[in-house]
């Protein structure tokens, strides 16, 4: 069941099963609707709940719905030519000069969608550039940020998109092994993936001299049982090779010495899903979507205070007020900000809607991020202090615990603010700052140093409702 | 000249591959860069973040703080050893280590030669300012070897233990286990020294900055040493 959620719930599963075998579990990517829960191995959410007996007879599949939209030239959400057609690009991909694709690439402008924004074709050449004979191109579908569920729609909907743009990766850096890392908590997903790789298979689209080329190449599929930590690449990488996901010192780079210490890419599910479409179009083709400096388009992840929630795709550099009101349908009852990116993502307080489109630049320049581009509304009658002692909360419960400042200072931020808010307690100002420049200058992983972004946005933009909780 | 850099706005020489840290150290001394995780032959780690300094691409351009211990010098980088943002950062991480330490120096083993203290007293804190959290302090001692025994309340997770047993003595009987602020030091299989597969090297206790491990044949207390 998912966290802290709906007591209904729990009372309804604890008819069919007793109170050990009820047990709370991470996000399971249906935050567009309420009432999340997992029978084993599969998710339901929504009015699934009331259909418990026949889940339990294995008789029942979910009735997930969830909207899809798009805006502007969809990419990722448009209808895929079929399997056959589909793959043509790749055929042609594997007449090309590999430069030629990575040429393609580069004037694309492609971005990394799983949150920093750093440049495809720059990793892409970087891993090329090392001289070794075993090379990985890793997949992050570790999509834990809460409330975004952009990775798995492309998964389960759009598997082949993502699979070819591995393939395309591989070709380019002269990797042999795509290894596809799914969190545990979808395994609609991986049964997915798994079954198209099996397709791929049997059309010779994977293996050793792939449709006569000298291209080889084939994937495997983890079922990551991971933390939020495992998302952070070189965690992720850690955990891959069975070790304890610690987030590792860089220099080195992964694109040197990654996976098995072996020239690894590691990139998000959107990013890899967009090769498909540039190989084909060409690189000019997607750059002449979106901005200058965030090109082509983003996937949005609406969650249930929407009208309509759902998954949407938008040009970069949409206004987000179009975003909201046209894709999202309006906010269906008063919100105070939506939190924009994942929890190390900004605050957007709703008076800064109307500064804000979607890209990378616009959200950095009004100090926000935009991350994943997941939205999660924070009602207007749902007090901040509780917000801010959840980010704390969940940095200290994430927390890899290697860096001296988020290990200890993730901790004693939230004790600080359940102090606060829990007695007369007040907090000192001068020492909130004091560790939130700590947490951003001092840490190891953007985990610790992402923290401080949504707490500065809540105590610039919500001052006076966090004031009390403050000596004056 | 080579490669070049700016330290404090002083000019400097490069050594092919070398970190901030062994930069700074060779060039304008070895205590001007407090350092806690890292250790003469282990491998980086960058745990601490005491070692950070500044560093801007051009002379009063925008400066972000980089972990010396573990980052290359890039050629032509301005350096900045301790600006008042350095100090404070490094000043606010001891507070931090200091809300989960016993604050027992007097007592301690190795007073007086401890890189803890040093670091603290260097950085110049006065009190700590956190309220009472969570804490390791009643963690039970371990005198059940001859030779190596554990006080891990005075434990500050800087995994040089982990590194020394692993990197230089091959063994790799201690490793760091749990996540964020429980994270903690095992022997084996969470065993004490004595059911562990410790082959009593003390290669762990020379590493260790702070009290938490020791070897009784290699004392650390400075009343030893002078013996
Ligand atoms: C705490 C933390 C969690 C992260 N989780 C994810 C994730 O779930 N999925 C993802 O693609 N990237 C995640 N990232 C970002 C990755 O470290 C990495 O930057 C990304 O996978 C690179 O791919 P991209 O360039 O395609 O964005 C996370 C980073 C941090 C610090
Ligand atoms: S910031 Fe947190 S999660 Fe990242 S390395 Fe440091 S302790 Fe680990
Ligand atoms: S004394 Fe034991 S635990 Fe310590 S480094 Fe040597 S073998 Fe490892
Ligand atoms: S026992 Fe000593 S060396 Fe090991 S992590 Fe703790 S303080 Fe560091
Ligand atoms: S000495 Fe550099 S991070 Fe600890």
């Amino acid at each position: 069941m998912t966290a802290g959620t709906q007591d209904e719930l729990k009372t309804k599963l604890r008819k069919k099963f007793s109170a050990h075998e009820v047990g709370e579990m991470c996000c399971l990517g249906r935050c567009h609707e309420n009432a999340a829960f997992h029978v084993n191995g599969t998710n339901y959410s929504g009015t699934d709940i009331d259909s418990i007996d026949s889940i339990c007879k294995k008789e029942y599949s979910t009735a997930e719905k969830y909207n899809v939209g798009n805006m502007g030239s969809p990419i990722l959400t448009n209808t895929h030519a079929p399997f056959d057609d589909y793959y043509k690009i790749f055929v042609k991909v594997l007449q090309t000069d590999p430069l030629q694709c990575l040429a393609e690439l580069k004037d694309s402008g492609l971005r990394g969608r799983g949150g920093a924004g750093f440049s495809l074709a720059f990793k892409l050449e970087s891993c090329r550039n090392v001289e070794d004979d075993m090379k990985f191109i890793v997949c992050n579908a570790d999509e834990g940020d809460p409330g975004a569920y952009s990775d798995r729609y492309v998964m389960e909907q759009r598997p082949h998109a993502l699979l070819m743009g591995m393939m395309i990766a591989g070709y380019i850096t002269g990797a042999s092994v795509g290894v596809v890392y799914i969190r545990g908590e979808y395994p609609e997903s991986v049964k997915i993936i798994s079954d198209a790789i099996a397709k791929l298979h049997a059309h010779n689209f994977l293996g050793k001299n792939i449709l006569g080329s000298n291209f080889n190449f084939d994937f495997k599929v983890i079922k990551a049982q991971g933390a939020y930590i495992c998302g952070e690449e070189t965690a992720l990488l850690s955990s891959l090779e069975g070790q304890r996901p610690e987030v590792r010192v860089r220099p080195p780079y992964p694109t040197q010495k990654g996976l098995f210490n072996k020239p690894t890419v590691v990139n998000n599910v959107e990013t890899l899903a967009n090769l498909p479409f540039i190989m084909r179009n060409g690189g000019k083709a997607y750059s002449s979507i979106g901005t200058p400096k965030s090109t082509g388009t983003k996937l949005i992840s609406l969650d249930g205070h929407f009208n309509k929630p759902g998954i949407y795709e938008a040009d970069m550099g949409t206004p987000l007020r179009v975003i909201i009101d046209k894709l999202g349908g309006g906010f269906k009852h008063p919100v105070k900000a939506m939190h924009i990116g994942g929890p190390l993502g900004g605050l957007v307080p709703v008076s800064k809607i109307d500064d804000l489109t979607l890209d990378f630049d616009s959200f950095a320049k009004e100090g926000f991020l935009l991350g994943h581009a997941s939205v999660v509304c924070i009602p207007e009658d749902y007090p901040l202090i509780d917000y801010l002692e959840h980010l704390f909360r969940f940095t200290a419960h994430e927390s890899c615990g290697k860096c001296f400042p988020c290990r200890l200072g993730s901790t004693r931020g939230y004790e600080m603010i359940d102090k606060a808010r829990t007695s007369d307690y007040k907090m000192d100002r001068e020492l909130m700052d004091d560790l939130l420049e700590t947490l951003e200058t001092g840490s190891l992983c953007a985990l610790g140093g992402g923290l401080p972004l949504p707490v500065k946005n809540a105590l610039k933009y919500f001052d006076a409702e966090l004031a009390p909780y403050f000596k004056k | 000249m080579g490669k070049t850099a700016f330290i404090n706005d002083q000019l400097f020489e490069i050594k092919d591959g070398e970190t901030i840290l062994s930069f700074v150290r060779r060039h304008i001394g070895k205590d001007i860069v407090p350092t806690l995780c890292d250790a003469p032959n282990l491998d980086p780690f960058g745990a601490c973040r005491v070692c950070s300094v500044d560093v801007a691409l051009v002379k009063d351009g925008p400066a972000k703080a980089q972990a010396s211990c573990h980052t290359p010098v890039m050629a032509g980088s301005f350096i900045y050893t301790d600006s008042e943002r350095i100090k404070r950062l490094r000043k606010n991480i001891i507070e931090l280590v200091l809300t989960d330490h016993p604050l027992d120096c007097l007592t301690c083993e190795v007073n007086n030669n401890c890189e803890l203290q040093t670091v603290a007293a260097n950085v110049g804190i006065r009190d700590v300012r956190y309220p009472d959290g969570k804490n390791h302090l009643d963690k039970k001692k371990d005198l059940s070897h001859p030779y190596m025994t554990s006080d891990f309340s005075k434990c500050i997770n800087c995994g040089r233990c982990v590194r020394a047993c692993d990197e230089v003595q091959g063994e790799m009987v201690l490793s760091m286990a749990g996540r964020g602020f429980d994270s903690y030091i095992v022997k084996s299989y969470n065993d004490t020294f004595s059911e562990s597969d410790c082959v009593s090297c003390g290669a762990c206790a020379q590493a260790c900055p702070t009290s938490a491990i020791s070897d009784v044949f290699e004392s650390k207390s400075v009343v030893a040493d002078k013996k």
